[in-house]
């Protein structure tokens, strides 16, 4: 379905300033909300079936999934938040929890706070989901205060989401805060930045079992690339050469077209091919002077004998470079060469190749569009459990940053 | 509890199709599959990938792709598949059919319907990328020619799109043609017999069915004879959409992935189970197979033998091709079907007559285009089925379906046992209903559960409150189509949502005293009004018991 064929509407909305925050008084806001636009049920038939009264009522759902809660540290975040949210569809949070840390705040209280039940349907009405979105503005960024009024704030039973946009994060308290009550934390690694020093932060977030499981939109843009590089090996007949890897380079966006960076895409890249192959790193990245970063690891085959496996990512700033990876190449050596590579040519189409002794050289395009926010979002929030591979490649990955 | 087992029928329920003295028994672990297929399994990379398993790059040849179920299913289903998740290099499609089509007029004509039916919108873009992998051959179904270009086209394909010769083919014709195809398919090597799972160097060759499976036991095993006369049960893939539902594959997750329901599901707790599939449409343009097959063998004997399979066998030890189809099978040939006299008190069918539905009067039955002039075709069926076995002896299953019923819907209800001691009687009028689970498989999906709860207030009023969980408010989107699903276990080598040889068979011998028993004893065909829920009569039949069929 496309889009356009999604319509987002208000349903009810109240809003107010305070001093303080009240869940309680929230909570009883919301339940007269609902009253007002909760059809009324009718019990009827043999067996007590329930019949809903009023407009297209039985085609009206409330959703019931998770909770979803973000932090924006500026307006232009606010905004991106605010417009992805409401952009949502066929997966919705049951409750959205905005909060608006802006320091800059001019209002006579220290909350603001708006209230929204939504309804997301097709533009042929033949289906609505009702959900909720509480926005509060502040100036509070101390810790603890915040926690203490989302905590109570979240529905019972549901798991809750933290979506974090802003990219930086380690020492920051709201994170922290925040972090404690969240089962699972959505970020997006690309904002890290270029710097090898900053994506170390990437560690800290899976070391401990008690911290939320993480979920990384930079790793749902490599899916394709995944994808196609797995496949060059399901033939039986190049399987064999995945123990004979003798390079991979990768080259990748200095600087997205978005304000990221490509530079944490191609690490986790080498992540999972290393972890999946059970490479093991030698030499951490370390800094070319011509650009870009050079690593070696070890690799080893079946009979235990091992390999090094040059390692090569190099900053792309050419104008078709604006999204997470350029290209991928990989060179493998069992007697006879192997090459095979992946290059992103614009936003919707990657173009694979292969060469081997025994097959000829063999070219296609695939089309593979890049996900907006709104979608990536929906796809993290489809995912409840830990994704052990994706665990295996940040842990390895890591490894290979300097000290 | 009932002493006669289901041989007293005089049919033969342990099935022995091909002859060989092999049992059902034989024929459900004769084909002890590895699992996955060899090469693809192994390669590290695909962990944790959404697909763990791709296809290896295949042609997929289509016979009777100007048909209906090409435009309307396959296609739309295959193009969501290679935007979707991207399908394999090389993957191709090769349509076959009569009609004087170049491979452009496919092109155009399958664009049409991918427009029309896909989830996916069509961009030029993915469609042409898709469309190159599409090709036509023209011919007869029992033409050998055709299969002389067909073999050709094949090798042309194969070479230029590399698809290492996996080929599967897929049946959307008329069943006459089955036969023919299966046959030509042997005959010009094209098909062949592969008994091993996986071959690395001639590739796979798979044939795809649609239902029905014969018409009668004796047909049934006729076609499973002949098909199996060319390919090997493991390349057989016999479809039933209703299985590729998310919906049939959540029972299985209801009952198996949760500690809280298991325990109750028996005789101990479980009054009756009803299993309605209803539909507010008539015959429509299908009288000319309906007025041969009838709701007994359109729906029934596929279809609702299905759920009545998921939802009563035992746990399966795995989630895979034979675990799941064994305990199907086990279940099956537990189930009792009335015979002979029985029918005329545990069977009612009925047929549609004129009637308002959506405040429009509708034809009746006998009177739609293509049916004939005093017809007994059955539109509706009511039946009531035991299960021999130690959970369920005792518990009635109620079966029904129909054409022309008040609301198109789809459920399995599981209605419990009242409470053993009902202390609130001394406060006087309780409307105490007992529990019962709804799982809805169309529309409106999900599961409800009913139970008794207070009215607030100073008095004791107790209430039937249900407590519901629909798939759209807690996933959304309602994922893909079943034939999405079911395409993609195909090219993988996943038989699990298929039906095996001996659930098709033992399906049929459970129909077979049914339909021999209408027509040897002529019952009546009672009519019912279109946009009602079928003939008094089946009103009458759960009366009797004490039971009542839901208004679903």
């Amino acid at each position: 379905m496309t889009d356009n064929q999604y319509r987002n509407k208000v349903v009810v909305r109240r809003n107010w300033d305070a001093d303080v925050v009240d869940t309680g008084h929230i909570h009883d806001e919301f339940n007269k909300m609902w009253a007002e636009v909760t059809p009324t049920r009718i019990v009827s038939g043999p067996y007590g079936e329930e019949r809903l009264t009023g407009h297209n009522a039985p085609d009206i759902m409330r959703a019931n999934t998770l909770n979803l809660v973000s932090v924006a540290d500026s307006l232009e975040i606010a905004g991106m938040i605010l417009q992805t949210v409401s952009q949502l569809k066929d997966f919705i949070p049951s409750r959205t929890i905005i909060i608006i840390n802006d320091p800059h705040l001019e209002r006579p209280k220290t909350w603001h706070i708006d209230l929204q039940i939504n309804e997301t349907s097709t533009k042929d009405e033949s289906h609505g989901i009702q959900f909720e979105t509480i926005t509060i503005w502040t100036d509070q960024s101390s810790a603890g205060v915040l926690s203490s009024i989302v905590g109570p704030l979240l529905v019972a039973e549901l798991p809750t989401f933290l979506w974090w946009p802003s990219g930086e994060f380690s020492h920051n308290a709201i994170f922290d805060d925040l972090a404690l009550i969240a089962d699972r934390l959505v970020f997006d690694s690309a904002r890290l930045g270029s710097d090898a020093h900053a994506v170390a932060d990437y560690r800290t977030l899976i070391d401990e079992p008690t911290d939320p499981i993480v979920g990384d939109f930079t790793w749902l843009r490599l899916a394709p690339w995944r994808q196609l590089i797995a496949q060059f090996f399901d033939p039986l007949a190049t399987q064999k050469s995945l123990e004979h890897i003798d390079s991979v380079s990768i080259s990748y966006a200095q600087d997205r077209q978005d304000h990221g960076s490509g530079f944490a895409a191609a690490l986790l890249t080498l992540g999972w091919v290393g972890s999946r192959l059970g490479w093991e790193v030698i030499e951490p990245l370390e800094a070319r002077k011509v650009g870009g970063w050079t690593a070696f690891m070890a690799a080893t085959d079946s009979s235990g004998r091992a390999h090094e496996v040059q390692i090569r990512l190099t900053p792309d700033s050419t104008p078709g470079a604006r999204f997470s990876l350029r290209s991928v190449e990989i060179i493998t050596n069992d007697g006879t060469a192997g090459h095979y590579v992946i290059q992103r040519t614009d936003q919707d189409d990657l173009v694979t190749s292969s060469e081997t002794a025994t097959t000829p050289y063999v070219s296609r395009m695939v089309f593979s569009r890049r996900h907006s926010t709104v979608e990536m979002l929906g796809q993290e929030m489809q995912r409840f459990g830990p994704d052990r591979v994706f665990e295996e490649s940040i842990r390895l990955a890591t490894q290979l940053l300097p000290e | 509890m009932q002493e006669k087992t289901a041989n007293d029928s005089g049919y033969n329920f342990a099935v022995d199709s091909t002859g060989s003295g092999i049992t059902a028994d034989h024929v459900g672990h004769q084909f002890d599959l590895t699992e996955t297929p060899g090469g693809v399994a192994t390669n590290p990379l695909r962990a944790g990938l959404q697909m763990d398993r791709m296809p290896d790059p295949c042609v997929m040849v289509i016979f009777g792709v100007t048909g209906d179920l090409t435009a309307r299913k396959l296609m739309p289903s295959l193009y969501d598949l290679a935007i979707g998740h991207p399908l394999p290099e090389g993957f191709s499609i090769i349509g076959v059919s009569h009609r004087d089509w170049s491979d452009d007029d496919f092109r155009a004509q399958m664009r049409a319907a991918v427009e029309r039916g896909a989830r996916t919108p069509v961009t030029d873009e993915g469609w042409n990328l898709f469309a190159q992998g599409l090709f036509y051959v023209k011919g007869d179904f029992d033409g050998e020619e055709t299969y002389t270009r067909l073999k050709e086209r094949l090798e042309q394909v194969d070479t230029e799109r590399r698809a290492h010769g996996n080929r599967l083919f897929y049946l959307a014709t008329a069943p006459r043609f089955y036969a023919p195809i299966i046959e030509h398919l042997g005959s010009s090597g094209i098909g062949h017999r592969q008994d091993i799972y996986y071959d690395n160097q001639a590739g796979w060759n798979r044939v795809v069915i649609e239902k029905p499976f014969g018409r009668d036991i004796s047909t049934a095993r006729q076609l499973n004879a002949e098909i199996g006369s060319v390919f090997s049960e493991r390349q057989i893939y016999r479809i039933d959409h209703y299985l590729g539902k998310e919906t049939v594959q959540n029972v299985l997750a209801f009952r198996f992935a949760n500690t809280l329901f298991e325990p109750v599901w028996n005789r101990q707790y479980v009054d009756h189970v009803q299993i309605t599939v209803a539909e507010s449409l008539g015959v429509e343009e299908r009288a000319g197979y309906y007025e041969d097959a009838g709701a007994l063998r359109d729906m029934v004997q596929s279809h609702i033998l299905q759920l009545l399979a998921v939802i009563a066998m035992e746990p399966p030890a795995l989630f895979n091709g034979n675990a799941l189809r064994d305990e199907k099978v086990k279940l099956l040939r537990a189930v009792v079907p009335p015979v002979r006299e029985e029918l005329m008190i545990k069977t009612v069918r009925g047929q549609y007559d004129e009637g308002f539905m959506s405040g429009r009067r509708m034809p009746a039955y006998r009177d739609e285009k293509g049916v004939r002039q005093g017809s007994k075709t059955e539109t509706y069926v009511a039946m009531e089925l035991e299960i021999d076995n130690w959970r369920w002896a005792g518990v009635p299953f109620y079966l029904r379906t129909g054409k022309r019923l008040a609301r198109r819907v789809t459920e399995i209800a599981i209605q419990f046992k009242q409470v053993p001691h009902l202390m609130f009687q001394s406060i006087g009028d309780v409307d105490l209903s007992p529990n019962v689970i709804t799982m809805r498989i169309q529309p409106d999906e999900g599961i409800a559960l009913k139970f008794a709860a207070k009215v607030p207030g100073p008095t004791t009023q107790l209430r039937p409150v249900r407590m519901d969980f629909l798939y759209g408010s807690s996933f959304g989107d309602s994922g893909p189509d079943a034939y999405e699903r079911l395409l993609l276990d195909a090219m993988l080598g996943d038989p699990t949502l298929f039906a095996r040889r001996d659930e098709v068979e033992t399906a049929w011998s459970l129909m077979q005293p049914i339909l021999d028993g209408w027509q040897d004893m002529a019952l009546p065909v009672y009519p019912y009004e279109s946009g009602s829920w079928g003939p008094a009569k089946a009103d009458a039949m759960l009366r009797r018991e004490g039971h009542e069929w839901r208004r679903p």
